[in-house]
């Protein structure tokens, strides 16, 4: 399971400008590209899938950090293909 | 590829069939609508690092294709469209091609490569689905290699991981086992991503939200650019590019604008891009094709492939909103939607929208937005740079690719060469490049002011015809005419002759008469005449007293030429009494008036003469008509139909018409002689051509309706007419077929010249062809302006349109009339002032009527902007349509009339036979379905022995419909219902349909979209019916009829082809 503290440094691999939970993912320089990199690079199996659809839903740093715990939890547990 | 490949394919042993994603089936068969034309052949270039050794490189090329499974495809068709993975590629085997150039030639080289590696066809069914090219410089330190795949092995997205196995296998980093091992794993990932694909296409909730998303985008019209007549319907795909690259000032200003309005860049440029394409497509709402990415599981994005999900972007365009506003809200959120609505394919959403698909154009969109990725080189690593160029095709009607390259944004705009011209490009690069830096400027601005006018020059560049005239008012004219040549005819009717000293004596003495009736400057005087002679003399009279003439022709209802005299202020009425209760003395009586004569009070100043515009809705409005414009209309037409002392012109038109004022005046002013028709009746063509041949006319002005009536009498009686010199017509669009064409070629000395002008500015633009035209398009050209007249075009945005994109034609200059008589409310609504002129003051003419410049500069009509013939969001032409029924033997003439309102509009075609013909409406319908998209194919046809005209001469095409309705009572009755086939063939394929469809008694006629086929079953039924018949059936020449006859047909076609081959 990766730390929060990882979590935001990863991110920052990622981000152009320093950035809070509630900062906008646009203005953290974070494009749907960049989004879909972090999940592969935390995924903790290559067979776990991304639902795109939901990438829409998500607007700050704070929503991404949800979303990824999900990922790599969903992962952890069914050992992947599951959703 | 081929359905043949297709079928050996579903015999052969190989490894594991896969299921293929959904957007791999519809590029299997949009490729297959482009047969021969390597339209999805994508090229890469990579320059990497020289001092790489050549067996490296092939060493690593072919790594590179061992791990990706992605290169390695091969497709098949049967039993259901699959894909297999072939073994990695043996290096004897491997499509690679050495070259060497120095270093000036090394562009060239890599550019002859790039055609070579990239121009030729891929064997889908068989492989590869690649070919690579390395080009190595042998005076300097540059390598470049190329790869040309097709589109079907690999997305945008496919790049990074592609690149960053080459880079490793170049720098030896992957070799030995390391190779084998990635191989196997990365097969694993592409088999699980296919088949997560596939999970995902066809759940309960895609279907429904599908479905919903089909029903909205059916709202949005087609986009059109460029829409001159006579656009191709299937294209060859040949392309080229336009491209502008940002500052990095702009590029700057660009990224601030996204951060502001917490947008991406795709978001701002599909925006942008939509306004844009809605300027040049005439239109408020445009759908922009964008590839989603649709990669599903983690693994995949190490992967090639072609995951991506192609969706139509709606970007509702609303001039008056501000830019934060557009793309801030209104552009995000429908790109949100789209986001959100990723797992729904792009074949299924064509399946529920149920588009036409009789060209081979994209079903849902025309023009297409792609964010390039970018690569950024790793210090220290072999490849320097990667570069996507074009390979001459065009997949779109346009494609806009955004790439940051160097830090800076780069805009390619990419154009299929037969839609598009390379000067309406170049317009929509002007319009593009004023949007964006307008949008980062200024996010307050309206939409409709982030683009400029096109060049004003465009809008007063004429034909430059002028003639000096003798004077400032018409009476002047006739006057010196009269002093220079008092013996040389000026008017001949059946009855009468005048010569010019003869016809300004009698002028003179009507003038003294309606003096002594009190009819003096600014006064509106009826004119009732019955001759020629006596209406020419009595305009020239009632011009010399300073006054206007209003035509009042006696056939007009009592109660219509009642209202003109009381809206016009009319007192006084020349000839017959048409309106009682009004003064009215005839000719014959102003004549005989033995008072003095007074002088001249002819006044450049006041009106000429007031004419009533048929009015389509409402009451008629009066124009009132100046000097100044139709002193610039003598001085044009006087040249450029190169009238003189010889000129003889045929008065045809009624004297309502304002043509007849071009019939009369100009050739006074010139000398010549005005002849009139009578005694032939002007709808009786046989009569008017013997009238036309007797009195050697040289000139004959028409409506466009009786040219082909006319022409065709000429060609059947054998009669030629060596006097003639020009034949003009004016009042509709002409439609030129070869009949026409054929009489110009047998009259050498003739031109055929096209006029264009409403009632409110007089003729104002002419195009002109005769035998030296090689090319005669059908749908005639409105052609140039007078020297004198401003044509503006105004498109949707408010501002001066450029070449290619259809907008108003408004008209300024000296062209305008006065305005409408007693009528200041209508004026100020029509007559508006000429904001393009630059002198304050002037005033411009809005026609309503949709124009568009074609790319050589010369005006097009498209039709009224009120009366746009439109069926299911298609620009309907009518014209077209009739020249094609007019090409089918045994047709005199054919019209084609749109019936209902709103969604039950529907297009019928009324057809007059040549007298000896039996007629067959099938004929006529096969025809109209090998040349016409669906939506312009009528839905019944009737033969009429008579085609009904208005007064003006106009197809009346009322009474058309009044009787189309009739007959399709009639036939409605006749109806039964019962399902025939024509054989066997019809009646199987109709099963086999049923069986696909699920439905029972498909009828041979019917399009089986109707029924529930899409493009993909279709696809697939196509490739079983040639399974069992053994005829390949061209997937392009069914979908132009998708019904069971026409399968048949093509089944019996192929059959026959087969047989005579063998034979």
């Amino acid at each position: 399971m990766t730390t929060p503290a990882d979590l935001n440094q990863t991110i920052a691999k990622y981000a152009s400008v320093a950035f809070d939970d509630s900062t906008p993912l646009l203005e953290a320089g974070l494009e749907s590209l960049s989004l879909l990199r972090l999940a592969v690079e935390l995924a903790n199996d290559d067979d776990a899938e991304i639902d795109a659809t939901r990438l829409v839903d998500l607007r700050t740093v704070g929503d991404l950090k949800q979303w990824l715990h999900e990922l790599s939890a969903v992962g952890a547990e069914t050992g992947g293909g599951a959703r | 590829m081929t359905t043949t490949a297709g079928t050996k394919l579903a015999t052969a042993t190989a490894p594991a069939r896969l299921p293929i994603t959904e957007s791999q089936k519809g590029l299997l068969v949009v490729n297959e609508r482009s047969p021969g034309r390597a339209v999805y052949n994508q090229l890469v270039r990579f320059d990497i690092d020289p001092s790489v050794p050549d067996e490296m490189i092939e060493r690593a090329l072919v790594t590179v294709v061992a791990v990706q499974p992605a290169m390695r495809q091969v497709f098949g068709l049967l039993p259901e469209m699959h894909v297999r993975l072939t073994p990695p590629p043996q290096p004897q085997d491997f499509p690679l091609e050495w070259v060497t150039a120095r270093q000036r030639d090394f562009e060239e080289a890599v550019g002859a490569a790039q055609q070579r590696i990239g121009r030729p066809e891929f064997d889908l069914a068989n492989g590869p689905a690649y070919r690579f090219a390395v080009v190595r410089c042998l005076d300097e330190p540059r390598v470049a290699v190329l790869m040309c795949d097709h589109h079907i092995i690999l997305d945008g997205v496919s790049m990074g991981p592609l690149v960053r196995d080459l880079q490793e296998a170049l720098s030896g980093r992957l070799v030995g086992a390391e190779v084998e091992q990635r191989r196997s794993a990365r097969e694993k990932a592409f088999i699980k991503e296919l088949a997560a694909q596939n999970r995902t296409a066809t759940s309960d909730r895609v279907v429904e939200r599908s479905r919903e998303w089909a029903a909205r985008l059916r709202e949005v019209p087609p986009l059109v650019l460029a829409p001159l007549p006579g656009r191709a319907v299937q294209t060859e795909f040949t392309g080229a590019r336009v491209s502008w690259h940002l500052s990095q000032s702009e590029t700057a200003a660009l990224s601030e604008a996204c951060r502001r309005l917490e947008i991406s860049p795709f978001v701002f440029f599909s925006g942008i891009y939509g306004t844009v394409l809605a300027r040049h497509g005439n239109v408020s709402s445009v759908l922009v094709g964008s590839p989603f990415m649709a990669r599903r599981t983690i693994g995949a994005f190490e992967l090639g492939g072609f995951f991506v999900n192609t969706l139509p972007v709606t970007v509702d365009v609303e001039w008056g909103r501000t830019v934060d506003e557009h793309l801030g809200k209104v552009v995000r959120e429908s790109i949100d939607f789209c986001r959100a609505n990723v797992d729904v394919t792009f074949n299924r959403l064509v399946a529920d929208v149920q588009p036409d698909r009789s060209s081979n154009r994209n079903p849902l969109f025309s023009a297409m937005l792609a964010m390039q990725d970018t690569f950024t080189p790793e210090p220290d690593g072999a490849v320097l740079r990667v570069l996507e160029p074009g390979n001459g095709t065009a997949k779109f009607d346009l494609w806009l690719g955004a790439t940051p390259v160097d830090g800076r944004w780069l805009l390619e705009l990419e154009y299929d060469r037969q839609l598009i011209a390379p000067v309406v490009a170049d317009g929509l690069l002007t319009s593009l490049r004023d949007a964006v830096r307008w949008a980062v400027r200024d996010g307050s601005r309206r939409l409709g002011d982030l683009f400029a006018d096109a060049s004003g020059a465009a809008s007063v560049r004429s034909d430059g015809w002028t003639s000096p005239l003798s004077g400032d008012t018409p009476w002047d004219w006739v006057s010196v005419a009269a002093r220079q040549r008092p013996d040389a005819p000026a008017i001949e009717d059946p009855n009468r002759q005048l010569n010019y000293g003869q016809l300004v004596a009698e002028a003179e003495r009507i003038s003294a008469g309606l003096a002594a009736h009190g009819v003096g400057p600014r006064a509106v005087v009826g004119l009732a005449a019955t001759t020629l002679c006596d209406t020419v003399t009595a305009i020239l009279a009632i011009l010399r007293r300073g006054a206007a003439y209003l035509p009042l022709d006696p056939g007009l209802p009592a109660q219509r030429l009642e209202y003109m005299v009381r809206r016009a202020g009319c007192e006084f009425i020349v000839g017959e009494t048409v309106v009682p209760g009004v003064p009215t003395v005839t000719v014959a009586d102003l004549t005989a008036a033995t008072q003095p004569l007074p002088d001249s009070l002819a006044d450049p100043t006041a009106p000429i003469y007031v004419m009533y515009t048929s009015g389509s809705t409402g009451q008629p409005k009066g124009v009132q008509m100046g000097h100044r414009p139709l002193a610039n209309l003598t001085s044009w037409q006087i040249a450029a139909l190169a009238m003189d002392a010889e000129t003889r012109f045929l008065q045809y038109a009624p004297l309502g018409f304002d043509v007849s004022f071009q019939e009369i005046l100009p050739t006074l002013a010139a000398g010549g002689t005005v002849v009139s028709r009578e005694p032939a009746d002007r709808r009786m063509f046989t009569a008017m051509l013997t009238r036309i041949a007797t009195t050697e006319v040289t000139h004959v002005y028409l409506p466009v309706a009786a040219l082909r009536p006319l022409v065709q009498t000429a060609a059947a009686r054998g009669t030629r007419l060596p006097a003639l010199r020009y034949l003009c017509v004016s009042g509709e669009q002409l439609t030129v077929d070869d009949e026409i064409r054929d009489f110009f070629l047998a009259h050498p000395h003739c031109t055929l010249v096209n006029l264009y002008g409403p009632t409110e500015t007089h003729a104002v633009t002419s195009h002109r062809l005769s035998y030296r035209d090689s090319v005669w398009p059908t749908h005639m050209p409105i052609g140039q302006p007078y020297p004198g007249v401003s044509a503006y075009v105004v498109d949707v945005t408010g501002h001066l349109a450029p070449p290619g994109v259809a907008g108003e034609l408004l008209l300024g200059g000296d062209c305008p009339a006065d305005g409408y008589i007693n009528d200041p409310d209508s004026t100020v609504e029509r007559f508006v002032p000429d904001r393009f002129s630059g002198t304050p003051g002037r005033t411009m003419y809005r026609t309503g009527d949709l124009v568009v410049r074609d790319d050589r500069g010369d005006l097009v009509f498209l039709g009224r902007m009120d009366t746009q013939v439109k069926i299911r969001g298609y620009r309907i032409e009518l014209g077209e349509i009739e020249t094609v029924a007019n090409q089918v033997d045994g047709v005199r003439q054919a019209v084609a009339l749109v019936r209902g309102s709103g969604v039950d509009r529907e297009l019928g075609l009324i057809v007059r036979p040549d007298t000896d013909a039996t007629f067959d409406p099938e004929q006529v319908r096969q025809r109209l379905a090998t040349v016409l998209p669906v939506y312009m194919r009528p839905l019944w046809i009737f033969a009429v022995d008579v085609v009904p005209t208005t007064p003006t001469g106009k197809t009346d095409r009322d009474a058309l419909l009044r009787l189309a309705d009739e007959l399709l009572v009639d036939q409605q009755s006749a109806d039964t219902g019962e399902v025939t086939y024509t054989d066997e063939l019809e009646r199987d394929l109709a099963g086999l349909w049923g069986r696909v469809l699920d439905v029972e008694g498909i009828r041979p006629d019917r399009p089986l979209i109707e029924y529930g086929a899409h493009s993909l079953n279709i696809f697939t039924t196509l490739a079983e019916v040639q399974e069992h018949y053994g005829v390949a059936v061209p997937l392009v020449d069914f979908f132009a009829a998708p019904t069971v006859a026409t399968l048949a047909e093509l089944i019996r076609a192929g059959q026959d082809g087969d047989a005579a081959v063998t034979s």
